[in-house]
């Protein structure tokens, strides 16, 4: 399962990070001509309502949505990263502070905020980036906050107090290098539901905008015409399951590889 | 006919350097009601055959030979019918105590838990209960987190034998315990085999406790039994070399420091206090060390000990400056640069970034105080190495790849290498076995030796302790009860904590003389 999971994620990334290389025609290329057309040698999956071929803006939309997904993720880790590391490590009044505003940002309703935000700032790249950050930073913090208490009492953090090790140190070269097994598991894990969130607000009109090429855009844009020519919105609709099942599966294998208390030989 | 019998048994575990015989044909029989000691280091196999017997093993291990029990094949019976001899023919009483109980349920809930699945009847077992020392009323109906560590090991006894079995094994029953609990949990088993007949096998390094309370010992190593007999031949006329080290190594016949150190103090604490928790209506913050004082010289032990939670760990935090006290002060004779105080904590496989590799360990405390260039600081650290007789290649490990002796010592070249005045020592020993303790006691000695380092040595064994201090201090409710020469306080105690400890000492040892 775990080698059929990261092998159709590593194809599906690549051809479509390799999109500006591969994409048989250009994704906003209009040919009036060839609308709907099925397909045929020179459109291998046919073309959508503008008559622009529909391998090529998969190839590319895949690209923005798995780059957009990819950046996001990495900043949404980074904030709960440093966030949950700081409350954890030094309790007291920062901790009170900072899981203060986890219990308000978790508060928040997701994709409602996401919308309210994405509508305030206008549609855009930018403004899903913003709105994921602002309301999944909360529970990596939570996570990080929980592993680092655990560090922060091991014998060998005290130790290394005990040998003159500032705080800076501790943390940069100690507990935070320990903190990667569950941080990479929670990564693998939210990437699914990240890019499912930038499918959705691009759909809804608040994400990427046409004639951009962008999963949820496309299935936006092919919605009139999901009886004439299926295809155009079942096959980015394809796309976004698959690659969120794919992420979701490896996000659990590692899960249960890096988990130690899951390791033991079965009961006799 | 013997109770139990097993006959040239082997369990072998696949590794990935080949399979591992744990246990390599070892035979042995047990009486009604005899008490049999298994000792030996860890890695014996003594635990292994242990749930050989309970067929506890993990499913990757491979058993063979026969194991009978009342001339029932154990290893042939299926799975659902040994289920039934758990707990019912065969009791267990758990190493780790604090791991062993279910912290949601009251200890009588899971008391009456095993009795009903035995269909014994509930009256019998109060009367059990009360043999081990848990009266009726107040702490059985009480949660784990609730009693000391003596009473969980207490109340794991009282689960072990509830189902009146004919065969109870415990496996290391005082395994971290000071010496009144050592004493109690001896006491406790005799009651159980009083009350209820149980033939038991004691899994114990602890040669003390196995010489008083076994009738017969059987010393394991590499997964055989190299040699058997009754406590007393074993304790007097030892004929296995391998018996003659672990008895030597023993504690309790270490010879007293006769040395004393005469020097004026290096490190000297004066009224130091430190309280936990805040002041609440009707209930004071509880003083974890009051109005402790002591001075420890150049090149002398000074050897702390006093029963669980009298604040020992608490006072060599305030020492070595990990906690501030809210009273009193440390100071240090001449002038200090901030790293003249170390400390070695207990649990040597905790010492360690467990990412790290150990070189990269020990070579940063000299990084991150810039005592020098990189080679230099390679060239300490392997000298010190070599001064505690540890081979360089450990280095290139990561801290899980090596035994707790072995890290322990790394742990005291890391501290070493910077040159501290006073090392305070929280029990360095306490989670190692008695050859691998000797072993790390010699290498503080001889660093000892070599620099005129002084050390606050910290241990709930009053034995250990006189051997290895020149002036004892013993502790009780956060407070110095007594301290003097190693020999006066060993010998002829003057505080009432003192005494105790030693009669209990006493106790546990009173069949082996």
């Amino acid at each position: 399962m775990r080698a059929i999971a990261a092998t159709s994620l590593g194809l599906i990334a690549a051809a479509c990070l390799s999109a500006p290389l591969i994409a048989p025609h250009a994704p906003d290329a209009i040919d009036m001509a060839n609308r709907l057309a099925a397909p045929s040698g020179d459109h291998p999956l046919g073309t959508d309502h503008l008559g622009r071929d529909l391998l090529s803006r998969l190839l590319w939309g895949g690209r923005s949505t798995i780059l957009l997904a990819l950046l996001t993720t990495v900043a949404t880790l980074a904030v709960g990263l440093v966030m949950g590391a700081v409350s954890g490590y030094f309790g007291g009044l920062a901790d009170d502070a900072i899981e203060g505003f986890v219990l308000l940002f978790q508060g928040l309703p997701g994709l409602s905020f996401m919308l309210a935000i994405a509508g305030t700032l206008g549609p855009g790249a930018t403004s899903i980036f913003i709105a994921v950050v602002i309301t999944s930073w909360a529970d990596f913090s939570r996570v990080v906050r929980a592993e680092t208490l655990r560090l922060r009492e091991a014998q060998w953090v005290e130790t290394l107090r005990s040998l003159g090790a500032g705080h800076g140190r501790i943390i940069a070269l100690h507990i935070v290098p320990n903190l990667i097994g569950p941080v990479v598991v929670l990564f693998t894990l939210r990437l699914g539901r990240i890019i499912l969130a930038i499918a959705a607000l691009s759909f809804l009109g608040l994400g990427l905008q046409p004639p951009a090429a962008e999963w949820g855009v496309m299935i936006s844009d092919a919605r009139a015409y999901h009886r004439a020519a299926p295809l155009v919105m079942i096959a980015p609709g394809l796309c976004i399951v698959a690659v969120v099942l794919c992420v979701n599966l490896l996000g659990d294998d590692l899960r249960d590889r890096l988990d130690a208390r899951l390791e033991r030989p079965a009961l006799p | 006919m013997s109770l139990l019998a097993v006959d040239g048994l082997t369990v072998t575990f696949p590794t990935p350097t080949g399979p591992l015989a744990a246990v390599d044909g070892v035979s042995l029989a047990l009486e009604p009601g005899e008490i049999v000691g298994l000792v030996g280091e860890s890695g014996s196999g003594k635990s292994v055959l242990g749930m050989a017997i309970m067929r506890l093993l993990p499913g990757n291990a491979r058993i063979g030979g026969r194991i009978a029990l009342e001339r029932r094949d154990l290893l042939a019976l299926p799975e659902s019918a040994m289920r039934t001899l758990r707990g019912g023919r065969i009791g267990l009483i758990p190493q780790n105590p604090a791991a062993s109980l279910n912290p949601v349920l009251t200890i009588e809930r899971q008391l009456d838990e095993v009795i009903a699945e035995h269909g014994r009847d509930r009256c019998e077992a109060r009367a059990l209960l009360a043999a081990v020392g848990l009266p009726a009323s107040g702490k059985r109906r009480r949660y784990p987190f609730e009693l000391s560590g003596g009473m969980k090991q207490r109340a794991l006894a009282a689960i072990g034998i509830a189902g009146r079995p004919a065969l109870l094994i415990a496996d290391e029953p005082t395994k971290g315990l000071d010496a009144p609990l050592r004493a109690q949990i001896v006491a406790t088993l005799r009651a159980a085999r009083a009350m209820a007949g149980a033939a038991m096998i004691v899994i114990t390094h602890d040669l003390d406790v196995a010489f008083s309370l076994c009738d017969r010992l059987l010393v394991m190593r590499h997964g055989r039994i190299v040699e058997e007999g009754p406590p007393r031949r074993l304790a007097t006329a030892p004929r296995h070399a391998y018996t003659r080290q672990l008895i030597a190594a023993q504690p309790s016949a270490m010879p007293i420091m006769p040395e004393t150190v005469d020097r004026p103090p290096l490190l000297t604490a004066t009224g130091l206090t430190k309280r936990f928790g805040r002041r609440r209506l009707r209930r004071a913050p509880v003083a974890a060390v009051d109005d402790a004082s002591l001075s420890i010289a150049p090149g002398e032990t000074l050897g702390l000990t006093g029963p669980s939670g009298c604040g020992k760990s608490t006072l060599a935090r305030l020492l070595a400056g990990l906690i501030s006290a809210d009273r009193g002060s440390v100071d240090l004779a001449g002038p200090s640069n901030g790293r003249d105080v170390q400390m070695l904590f207990q649990h040597p496989e905790a010492a360690f970034d467990p990412r790290w590799r150990l070189g990269a360990s020990l070579l940063e405390p000299w990084r991150m105080h810039r005592l020098g260039g990189e080679a230099a600081g390679r060239k300490t650290v392997t000298a010190l190495l070599g001064g505690l007789g540890l081979d360089e290649r450990l280095l290139k490990r990561f801290p899980h790849q090596v035994s707790g002796g072995q890290l322990q010592r790394l742990a005291l070249a890391r501290a070493l290498s910077l040159s501290p005045r006073v090392i305070v020592l929280d029990e360095p020993t306490s989670m190692l076995d008695v050859l691998v303790q000797a072993q790390v006691m010699n290498a503080l000695r001889a660093a000892q030796t070599e620099t005129g380092l002084a050390y606050l040595f910290i241990t709930h064994d009053l034995d250990l302790a006189a051997a290895y201090s020149h002036r004892l201090a013993i502790m009780r409710d956060g407070r110095i009860a007594e301290s003097g020469l190693a020999s006066d306080v060993r010998l002829n105690p003057s505080s009432d904590t003192g005494r105790r400890l030693r009669t209990a000492f006493r106790a546990g040892r009173a069949d082996a003389a």
